[in-house]
């Protein structure tokens, strides 16, 4: 089964060539928008933080460099998860294991589409680096806490990535962000925190994205924000 | 009549359908609508040029007005329904607490998304939800389909907006509808989850959904 394949299977409706049709007949309309954007003082004021990495147009090249580091959120989650069901960390009749497993299965999958998508943009997607999670896949608790703050991180970056990328890759990011935010409330409903903390999530940078998951200590060599 | 509103008064001068047209494919009846709307156009327009800054107003677009309109509407629906559910005393607890922060957020989408609109906004409808706020069950099945409706209506938009602005506004409500969705799932007995990847809808398959439940009570003498 080739990528395009891959991507025909998921995109059944054709919602993401919509899209790419839609982005060639608003081009113009993107670089207006991103003149007077920031303007809004309703809406526009949220996000006065990402708002520096909107200022070039989105391109290709563009959508390569941030799809690749979307690659290793993904791959990130990917890992957590397979990490803690093998170590029997969460107990066999629990939530945190109905959990772990769905959202296992949706991350590999989203690891699957992402790669096919870095192949399209002419891109060639890299392995997993060795994850280092120490007792968050050993300890429940660590792991609830671990799992909320890997999916609100994936929630918080792709918005922040969406108004950077062109339309078509908009569109999926746009199916991976719902999953990862109904991921989000879902743990954070096991652990009985507050699962909408926010009226409005914020977005963050590419680089707070890098420094947040830097602070984590899981990756074993400094991640680097992709230029935009 | 102030406060009434038809379906076709999101969209009045047919920028919306115009956009969908261009990704979907035209169809006759929508040339046809769009000649009869297109008489109205002007109406909309002047009042988003009225109301915001001369930088502003060259992002503003027919289209992002009409998105921001129609996303207007699924957010005043999504408010009366749950301030309707909450007064009526259906739950307590950890669940009343989850719902009135829903409620809460549909309310602050509704207020941020007038603001943005300014005059071009359309005139707050009036629901009759068919007594699926009196009950327990039908409250949290018709939840359901409002919140798994509304992500899906915000991930169908988001690729047709022009400004930067409102696009970053409409992804960072989309997730926090998603994470409603996921809620009165829980509530409702459901997965959270309910795929890998998912699905947007067409602004016209989001109508039909929003039609078919019957809560928008029709303006009287038409538009």
């Amino acid at each position: 089964v080739t990528d395009t394949h891959l991507l025909d299977r998921l995109d059944p409706s054709g919602a993401i060539e919509e899209a790419a049709v839609a982005a060639g007949a608003t081009r113009r309309g993107l670089i207006a928008g991103m003149a007077g954007g920031a303007g809004l003082l309703s809406l526009g004021g949220l996000f006065s933080a990402v708002d520096a990495d909107a200022q070039a147009r989105p391109s290709r090249r563009r959508d390569l460099r941030i799809v690749s580091f979307a690659l290793l959120l993904e791959q990130l989650g990917a890992s957590f998860y397979l990490e803690a069901i093998n170590n029997r960390t969460l107990p066999r009749t629990s939530q945190e294991l109905l959990f772990a497993v769905t959202v296992r299965r949706d991350e590999l999958a989203h690891v699957r589409v992402v790669r096919a998508a870095i192949r399209q943009l002419g891109g060639s997607p890299t392995p997993p680096p060795r994850f280092q999670f120490g007792e968050t896949t050993r300890n429940i608790e660590l792991f609830r806490e671990t799992a909320s703050q890997i999916e609100n991180l994936c929630v918080f970056a792709l918005n922040g990535a969406g108004p950077l990328v062109t339309k078509p890759t908009l569109a999926l990011a746009a199916r991976m962000v719902s999953v990862e935010a109904r991921q989000a409330a879902w743990i954070d409903d096991i652990r009985n925190a507050d699962p909408f903390p926010a009226a409005f999530d914020p977005a963050i940078t590419l680089g707070q994205v890098a420094q947040r998951v830097n602070a984590t200590n899981f990756v074993p060599t400094t991640v680097r924000a992709p230029r935009v | 009549m102030a406060d009434q509103i038809t379906l076709s008064d999101v969209d009045r001068d047919g920028a919306l359908q115009e956009a969908m047209a261009g990704v979907e494919g035209d169809t006759r009846a929508d040339a046809l609508r769009k000649a009869a709307l297109a008489t109205g156009g002007l109406v909309g327009g002047a009042g988003v040029l009225a109301l915001m800054t001369p930088g502003v107003a060259a992002a503003q677009s027919r289209r992002d007005v009409a998105i921001a309109n129609f996303a207007l509407l699924l957010e005043e629906l999504e408010a009366a329904f749950y301030v309707e559910a909450v007064a009526n005393n259906l739950l307590t607890d950890r669940p009343l607490q989850l719902v009135t922060t829903i409620r809460d957020h549909e309310l602050a989408h509704v207020a941020a998304l007038r603001q943005t609109l300014g005059s071009a906004a359309i005139p707050r409808p009036t629901f009759n939800f068919q007594g699926t706020t009196q009950e327990l069950g039908r409250f949290l099945a018709t939840a359901v389909a409002l919140e798994d409706t509304g992500v899906a209506a915000y991930k169908g938009a988001a690729p047709l907006i022009r400004s930067t602005a409102i696009l970053q506004a409409a992804l960072s409500i989309h997730s926090v509808e998603a994470r409603h969705a996921a809620i009165v799932r829980r509530l409702n007995q459901n997965r959270p989850v309910i795929a890998t990847f998912d699905v947007p809808l067409t602004q016209r398959q989001v109508l039909r959904r929003v039609e078919s439940l019957n809560f928008i009570v029709p303006a009287e003498g038409g538009a």
